[in-house]
Order: structure tokens, then C-alpha cells, then sequence
């Protein structure tokens, strides 16, 4: 009897397995299966004795090794009259040598080697990167300490980086892409310009060697730096090894200016670009919510179904699929900055640019009102709990994922508990962060395009303010 | 010095964390598992370890190379109906949405028959059927479940999900968490057994929003398209991937039917999955779901071949933008064994701060912010070696493009020194070893190489041809194809009436 149900059992059992591996579904539904469970990688956390921050992971799989070193700095922090100052000595940095080896003695060695060391300072962050084989890791690592400690900032390697970036400018103009990008971001920050402002010829004229020599003793010092390393090494001998080739570099109180902080707009603005072409690039947009604000999980999923879930998005699903009027659209809060933005971006044909426009605004206006579904909640939680794991998918993702959560301050918990909070989120709370953060009446809309060619006059939006690039010869 | 690494040995470590790793060298043939479905459909299967995820890349041989005038982007336009849905997907009741399809059709090709007169066409009968046109649209769409492939594989964690089209190989990728294969088998294979290019004329919308976006507002994409069309006369690798214009606007839905079948066959397909996999349930999951396609002869290749080229010839795009320079010289087929010389040359020439382009044309001499080299626009036939150049103010074009075949001419006077040679090899093999970091790169070269080189083993023999490869070598090969009678240049200019018109 027991013995009979027990077969039974296993009869039932082997019928199951092949009726569902010689089977196909009749709808991939049935396939669903339970959320992959997986244990997230942890990188271990040390700290030098000269106060730097270092994260490792081994990954033994390839003879190779990489690390990506982040400096607190940043264009936030270079003086109005030099702007363009802290790019260059990101770039000088690197190709300037040091105080023992030229530039150029530089590039020939890791070249030969299929070696890469690359530096540079974006707005907020300063960065130095490494990727070289493993028999050459101790070269490389040796010589990327000289260049952050000992930088010569050669004149000649100055000279050269200066063309380059005015010629830059001087073409700035040239894709509409960079224009709407760059006076859009010129608009959303007016009230503390350090987050928006660009180089031009005049304040780039200014800059001198001995102002990047100065910008990078102001903040560069091991104390104020996040190193990760991924690939094949032990990391017991290279925390020995980091302490050698860093171990005299002392560290050093490092003062960041403050920077003003950012104010609302209380009313709407439209401006206006003209560029000879025969579609309109859009963005509007305003101030968004701080980083590390308790409604970002929130946030993430009120982005997910408005538009940045591809294509599953109320934007591209409207827009795109049913009106044909873009390739690409989307809009969301980012958290770019300290108080971020909500923007949404699309480009439509010139004849389209007032329905694409209105049609946008209306769905972001539309997501604190209109009622969210059950099935837009799942799609958009579920995406974020599956997708997860490819957060991690590599070593490396592991651990600059780490360096950045601790370099912009976010709790220890944050991923051990955020798939937690996404699946804890709403309805009610997604269109409670729409309504608090998406604001139809301080929207500044930025249309580059050639007016002319518009299905109704732009002004039918509000006052059209018109701005006038610079022309360079 | 570096001989490990020219034996072509991917050295391998089991991952057992804490313990000192047993050193042993394997050949990546070692690990790739080939499966060929009876229909001619392949497969390569390699399993990695690390997080619990896979990538896969299935990998058509049909690109822009394909088409004729008439049906130009067609191609890619195909790639972006993949994504409409089937029999099944994306659809509430295909049985009562196939005869609206229909009358989709029946209006729309008059349309496009009416729009293609031009300046002669009716303008009234041509908004009278856009509006009938419209309403059945309106009509269909009450049956359509919006992007439901899409949502499905996001629902399911897919990231990087997406497909894209060049003149060679059109190929259709993501990557999912690794209990997921028999779902990405389900979705793949119902879509090239059961597809409906459904919402097909709004879609047609859309792609020439995209052609807009690449090529009418960008400088460098309209010089490109010209370029090229001008650097081949008679190969249909001449045609932008975007396509004309003209033909976006009217291109059918039949077409498109037409062109799939004629193309997207089982043996015309290479599919990799790389990750954290099961090989032999991999194996048996592609049987069953791919093993349904019904084998096709493959398509004829193309026989149209360029015709020698009897001088220099040049094209001018005139735009509100800076002036850029690009140079092409016609080469052989990448199958010919000049190809591993031209890689070489490659390097020489522009890889890095020590390369002949960097040291003399923007280093020392600065007549330029950036001289590069590329290889486009198709590898599956006779191709062109290419400059691009932007040009640093005051210096103009000219004088850049002087300068580019001032260094060019150096690989006969000064061919390539022993440390030159080594430089371009020692990167060659660290590239390929940084790609075989990434679950999605290497899905991609392997289905790449299967598809275009009809051998994916093609990866690791193209390194060894250009081990082999001597300075001798180097010169030989520009002497023979860098020829002024040989190239083909083009440049962005202002534009005259771009100076005056501002508002």
C-alpha cells in the first residue's frame, strides 16, 4: 500500500516532468516560473592607512585586471572665471606626465603593453581608470600612483589639450543633440549656474598651468578617494601593495566650496532655438528630488510606467507606437545633481512638433490623476525585482556599484533592502510623487527646430523667448 | 616577451574562492559547444560561470546588403516589425484582426502608388485614403495588446533587450537571468514561426523619425550616407542602413512579408548563448522549440560587382556645421588575406597617442583634433578602408587631408618597426581577451563570426594571420591600394546661405 502510493507518486512525478519538457506552452505566461534567487556578490571594503577607501573583488577567470579610482571633485568647484578648468586638468593629468617620465614616455609604455590609464573630471566626480594584463598589473598600478601624486601638468601637453577642447566648442553647435542637452541644462539650473555652465573660448583663454597644478592639489589627496579593483589578483597582496605605492602620500584635509543652493521657478518658460533641419528636438522639464530621498522607490517605479520602461511606457506606447510621431521619447526624474530634474526629451518631424509636445505633457500631467493598473504595477515592480541581478552581472558592476553608493552617501542597507521597498510600493504612492514632483506649471520647454515649419505658431505655447547661439567662423 | 599570449590560449582559473587556483590553459574551441538542428539552424553554446545570468544573440544573415532601390532600410525596417508580435503575442484575437490587416493593405498601396507621383499626384485622393487608412488602423488597434514581447521579457528581468541592423547581419539580443532559456526559446522561436507585422504603417512613421534623426539633422550621417554612395556605384552595399527617403514613405507591407521569407530562414541564422546554461538542456530546449521551422534554400548571394575605380572621386555636403573630412580606398574581401595587413595597418596608423596619425596630425602639427580608421560599410563583400578627420581651426580640409596621406605614404618609405608590429599584435590579443569578459560580447562575435565568416573560429584565426603579418607586408599593401585613383573623399563645407539665415 505504501509502497503503491509511493510509485504512484513518482509515476505522477515523471509524467509532470515530461509532460512539461516535451510540451511547448501555449502561452510563454506558463512559463513564468519563480523570480531567480540569487545571492548578491559582496566586495570587500578596506581602508589605507592614508584614510583612501578601497573595494575588491577577485574574479580569477581572465588574466586581467581593472580598477576605477573616484576623487571627490568636480567642475562644481572651478572658479565662474575658469570654466573648463577642471576638465583640463582632468585630461592633463594623464597626458602631462610626471615629474619622472614625460607624457609621452607614458603613452609608449602602457601602449606597448595593451595597458590603459585614462583620468578625468566630469561635474561632480573626478575619475582615474586601469585595465591591464596581470603580469603587467604592478607596472601599471605603479605608474598610475606617479600620476596622481606627481603630476607634471607638461606646457606643451596644456597647449594641445586647450585646442582641442576650444575646437570642441567651436563645434558645439554643430548636432542639435548637444544644444538641447546642454540649454536645457543651462535653464533647470539657472538659480546655481556651477551645475549647468559650459566652457567658452574666453574662460578657457584664462586658464594656466599653474591653476591646474593648484585644482589638483586642492583635491586630490588619498583620503578624499574610492578605489575599486576587479579581476585576477589576491587581494591580501594587494592591499600590502596599495599601502607601498601609496603609503607617502600623506593624507590632507580637503575643503570643497560650497556650492549655492538650487531654487524652484515659479512659472512656466518656453525658449526657443533655430536650427535649419526638418525635425524638432524638444526637452522640458524642471527641478526634480533630492538624492537619497525615502520617495525614490517611489520615483523608480512612477518613471518605470511613464517612460523610461522602454517601450512598455505610457510615452513610447502613445508617441511612438500608436501616433508614429518619434523614434525615440521618454520622460522621469533623474537624480543627476543634488536636487535632480524631472525631464522628458523626443524629437518628431517639424510639421508634428505641437501635437508631440502637447500630447507628452498632457500623460505626465495625467499620471497623479488618472488611475495606475494593476497590471502597469506589476510590469513595472516585476522588471525591477527580475532585472535586478544584472546590476551584478560582472565583478566590475559589483563593485563601482558599491563605490558610487558610498560616494553619494546612501545607507549601508541600500541593496540588501531595495527590492523589498520597490515590491512595498503603491498605487497610491506613485501618484502621490507624480503629483508632488511633476509640475505642469513650472515647466520650462526647450524647442530647437526650425519654427517656420510647425503646424501652428510656437508662440501658442506661452511667451517664446529666442535664444541666439554664438557663431564661430 | 609576450609569446603567451599569441598562442591564441585563453588561460582559465576554476573560481573556487580562497583556494590557491589551479593554473590551465584552454583553448576557447574547448568551450564553445556547437548544436545543429536538422533544419540547418545553429547553435553555440558556452557556459561560463559567475552571476546566474546568460546572454542571446540570434544573428540573421540579411542587412541593407539585400535590398534594392525600392525597398531600401527594408532591412531594418523588418527588425522593427520582429517586435509587433505573432499569432499569439501582442493580440487579443488574431482571427477577427487578420481581415482589417487586410484592408490595411488594399488602401495602402494605392497610397503609396499615388504619393509616388510626386509632383503629379492627386493631392485630395491621397488624404482621402490616409484617412481611411488611419480609421482602419483605429479599427485593428482594438485587437492589438501593446509591445507584448517587450513587456513580457522585461517582466521576466531581460536587460539590454534589443535588435539592430547593419548591411550584413541583422541580430536580435538580450540577456536574462538563467531560469529563463525555455522562455527566450518560447518568444524567439514564435516570432520567426508565426510573425504579424501588425501596426505596420504607424511603425513605418517611426522609422523615418529614425532616418530624420540619423541622417537629416546630423552632418556627420548625411556625409556618411553620401559618401559611401558615391565611394560604390554599382553594390547594393552603397545604400544607408536607414535607407532613402522615398522609399521609407512607401514601402508596403507585402514588401516587408516578402522580403522576411526570402531571408529569414533556419540555416540563414546563427544563434549563441553564452552564460551561466545547462549546455545539454540548452540543447534539447533548441530542438524542440526551433526544431518547428521548416528548413528553406538559402537566397542567392548577390552577383553585381563594383567595377574598378578610374580615379579619385568627390562629394560635398554643404551644412550650418564645421567642416569634417572622410577618405576610402576600395580594398579586397575581408576573406582575402590582405584583410589581417589592413588590421595592422590599423593599428599603425591610428590606435592611440603613439600612433602615426595622433603623433604627427594632432600631436606635433595640430591640423586636427582626431584622425581615425575604419572598415564599413560590408563585410560580407568587397569593403573600403576608411580615414575621418576633424579638421582643428584654422587648418582646413585640405590641408588635413594632405597631411593623411603624408603619414599614409610613410608605411612605404618607413614601414613599420619590429616594436610597431608587437604594439599592434600585444592589443589585438588583449582585445580579445577584454571581450571575453562580457557574456554579451562574446554572444555577439561568436554568432557574428558564424554568420558572416560562416565559422566562428574565424576570431582566433584572424589572430593568428595577423601574428604573421610583416612590415614587408605593410608596405606592400599600401602601395597597392593607397592610390589617388583609388579613393574617394568627402567633406562637410559650410554652407553659403547658412551664414545669413538665423531666424
Amino acid at each position: 500500500m505504501r509502497t503503491n502510493a509511493r510509485s504512484l507518486l513518482a509515476w505522477a512525478t515523471i509524467a509532470l516532468l515530461v509532460c512539461s519538457c516535451s510540451t511547448i506552452p501555449r502561452h510563454p505566461r506558463l512559463l513564468r516560473g519563480e523570480p531567480l534567487k540569487f545571492e548578491r556578490p559582496r566586495p570587500t571594503r578596506a581602508v589605507l592607512r592614508n584614510g583612501m577607501v578601497v573595494y575588491m573583488m577577485e574574479n580569477h577567470e581572465l588574466p586581467l585586471v581593472s580598477a576605477h579610482f573616484t576623487i571627490r571633485t568636480g567642475s562644481l568647484y572651478e572658479p565662474e572665471d575658469k570654466i573648463g578648468l577642471a576638465g583640463l586638468t582632468g585630461t592633463v593629468l594623464r597626458s602631462g606626465g610626471t615629474t619622472t617620465r614625460t607624457g609621452d614616455e607614458i603613452d609608449q609604455r602602457l601602449e606597448f603593453l595593451a595597458a590603459s590609464i585614462e583620468t578625468g573630471i566630469s561635474t561632480q566626480e573626478g575619475a582615474a581608470s586601469l585595465s591591464c594584463l596581470r603580469k603587467d598589473f604592478d607596472e601599471t598600478l605603479g605608474l598610475l600612483a606617479e600620476i596622481l601624486q606627481h603630476p607634471r601638468f607638461a606646457d606643451d601637453k596644456l597647449d594641445l589639450a586647450r585646442k582641442r577642447l576650444l575646437e570642441s566648442i567651436r563645434r558645439q553647435n554643430d548636432n542639435p543633440n548637444g544644444i538641447v542637452s546642454r540649454e536645457f541644462r543651462k535653464l533647470v539650473y539657472a538659480s546655481s549656474p556651477a551645475w549647468g555652465r559650459t566652457p567658452t573660448p574666453e574662460t578657457v583663454g584664462r586658464i594656466t598651468r599653474e591653476d591646474l597644478a593648484a585644482f589638483h592639489k586642492a583635491y586630490f589627496h588619498p583620503n578624499n578617494i574610492l578605489a575599486g579593483f576587479t579581476g585576477d589578483f589576491d587581494s591580501a597582496a594587494l592591499l600590502k601593495k596599495l599601502e607601498t605605492v601609496f603609503g607617502e602620500w600623506p593624507r590632507t584635509e580637503v575643503n570643497l566650496p560650497a556650492i549655492p543652493s538650487l531654487a524652484d521657478r515659479n512659472q512656466p518658460l518656453v525658449d526657443y532655438i533655430y536650427k535649419d533641419m526638418p525635425q524638432t528636438y524638444f526637452q522640458f522639464g524642471h527641478l526634480g528630488l533630492r538624492r537619497n530621498s525615502p520617495d525614490w522607490y517611489a520615483v523608480t517605479v512612477m518613471n518605470y510606467i511613464l517612460g523610461r520602461g522602454g517601450f512598455t511606457s505610457r510615452l513610447m506606447a502613445e508617441i511612438r507606437s500608436n501616433r508614429g510621431l518619434a523614434y525615440s521619447v521618454g520622460a522621469g526624474l533623474t537624480e543627476d545633481t543634488d536636487r535632480g530634474t524631472f525631464s522628458g526629451s523626443c524629437q518628431t518631424k517639424s510639421e508634428s512638433t505641437h501635437e508631440a509636445i502637447s500630447v507628452m505633457l498632457d500623460i505626465c500631467r495625467r499620471m497623479a490623476t488618472d488611475p495606475i493598473s494593476d497590471d502597469e504595477m506589476d510590469k513595472a515592480r516585476s522588471a525591477i525585482r527580475d532585472g535586478f541581478v544584472f546590476r551584478f552581472e560582472t565583478p566590475r558592476q559589483a563593485v563601482e556599484e558599491q563605490v558610487q553608493l558610498e560616494y553619494y552617501g546612501y545607507p549601508e542597507d541600500y541593496l540588501d533592502t531595495y527590492i523589498q521597498k520597490v515590491m512595498a510600493v503603491t498605487k497610491d504612492d506613485v501618484r502621490r510623487v507624480a503629483g508632488q514632483y511633476i509640475h505642469s506649471d513650472q515647466m520650462i520647454i526647450l524647442v530647437v527646430g526650425d519654427k517656420a515649419r510647425f503646424e501652428k505658431p510656437l508662440d501658442e505655447l506661452g511667451k517664446v523667448t529666442e535664444i541666439t547661439l554664438p557663431k564661430y567662423e | 616577451m609576450r609569446r603567451q599570449f599569441l598562442g591564441l590560449l585563453v588561460v582559465v582559473w576554476a573560481a573556487t574562492g580562497g583556494l590557491a587556483p589551479s593554473e590551465e590553459s584552454i583553448r576557447l574551441e574547448d568551450r564553445v559547444v556547437e548544436y545543429a538542428l536538422p533544419n540547418g539552424m545553429n547553435f553555440l553554446l558556452m557556459r561560463r560561470t559567475g552571476a546566474p545570468v546568460f546572454s542571446a544573440n540570434i544573428t540573421f544573415r540579411v542587412g541593407g546588403v539585400d535590398e534594392q532601390p525600392g525597398i531600401t532600410g527594408l532591412a531594418h525596417f523588418y527588425e522593427h516589425m520582429a517586435f509587433k508580435g505573432t499569432h499569439t503575442m501582442g493580440v487579443t484575437d488574431y482571427r477577427k484582426e487578420k481581415p482589417l490587416l487586410d484592408a490595411i493593405d488594399k488602401v495602402a498601396l494605392p497610397l503609396s502608388d499615388e504619393i509616388a507621383k510626386g509632383d503629379l499626384a492627386d493631392k485630395t485622393k491621397i488624404a482621402e485614403l490616409r484617412k481611411k487608412l488611419k480609421d482602419l488602423e483605429e479599427r485593428a488597434r482594438r485587437f492589438v495588446v501593446k509591445d507584448e514581447l517587450w513587456d513580457m521579457y522585461l517582466r521576466n528581468g531581460a536587460s539590454g533587450l534589443n535588435a539592430s541592423t547593419g548591411k550584413d547581419v541583422t541580430n536580435y539580443y538580450l540577456s536574462l537571468p538563467a531560469n529563463r532559456v525555455e522562455l527566450w526559446a518560447w518568444l524567439e522561436s514564435d516570432r520567426l514561426l508565426n510573425p504579424v507585422l501588425r501596426e505596420f504603417y504607424s511603425e513605418r512613421d517611426v522609422v523615418c523619425e529614425e532616418h530624420r534623426l540619423g541622417i537629416e539633422t546630423q552632418p556627420m550621417g548625411r556625409l556618411y550616407q553620401d559618401f559611401i554612395a558615391t565611394a560604390l556605384l554599382a553594390h547594393p552595399s552603397r545604400y544607408s542602413v536607414l535607407g532613402w527617403m522615398s522609399d521609407l514613405q512607401t514601402v508596403t507591407r507585402p514588401q516587408a512579408d516578402a522580403f522576411r521569407r526570402s531571408h529569414y530562414m533556419p540555416a540563414n541564422a546563427a544563434v549563441a548563448l553564452v552564460g551561466d546554461l545547462d549546455v545539454e538542456q540548452c540543447k534539447k530546449v533548441a530542438a524542440r522549440y526551433f526544431g518547428r521551422l521548416p528548413a528553406q534554400p538559402l537566397p542567392s548571394p548577390i552577383r553585381t560587382q563594383e567595377p574598378d575605380q578610374r580615379g579619385e572621386r568627390r562629394v560635398v555636403v554643404e551644412w550650418d556645421a564645421q567642416p569634417q573630412l572622410l577618405i576610402a580606398f576600395h580594398k579586397a574581401s575581408p576573406t582575402h588575406a590582405d584583410e589581417a595587413v589592413f588590421d595592422v595597418i590599423d593599428g599603425v596608423l591610428s590606435r592611440g597617442r603613439t600612433s602615426r596619425f595622433f603623433k604627427t596630425i594632432v600631436r606635433d602639427r595640430k591640423l586636427a583634433t582626431s584622425v581615425d580608421t575604419f572598415t564599413g560599410p560590408s563585410e560580407r563583400y568587397p569593403n573600403l578602408f576608411c580615414v575621418s578627420a576633424t579638421p582643428l581651426y584654422p587648418h582646413t580640409t585640405r590641408e588635413v587631408e594632405q597631411a593623411i596621406y603624408e603619414v599614409m605614404g610613410t608605411l612605404i618609405s618607413d614601414p613599420p618597426s619590429v616594436e610597431e608590429l608587437q604594439k599592434v599584435r600585444n592589443n589585438l590579443h588583449a582585445d580579445f581577451l577584454r571581450q571575453l569578459q562580457s557574456n554579451r560580447g562574446l554572444a555577439r562575435s561568436l554568432a557574428y563570426y558564424q554568420t558572416v565568416y560562416g565559422d566562428w573560429r574565424e576570431i582566433q584565426r584572424h589572430l593568428d594571420k595577423i601574428d604573421r603579418v610583416t612590415a614587408q607586408d605593410a608596405r606592400r599593401v599600401a602601395e597597392k591600394y593607397f592610390l589617388p585613383a583609388n579613393r574617394t573623399v568627402g567633406e562637410i563645407v559650410r554652407s553659403a546661405t547658412s551664414k545669413e539665415k538665423g531666424k
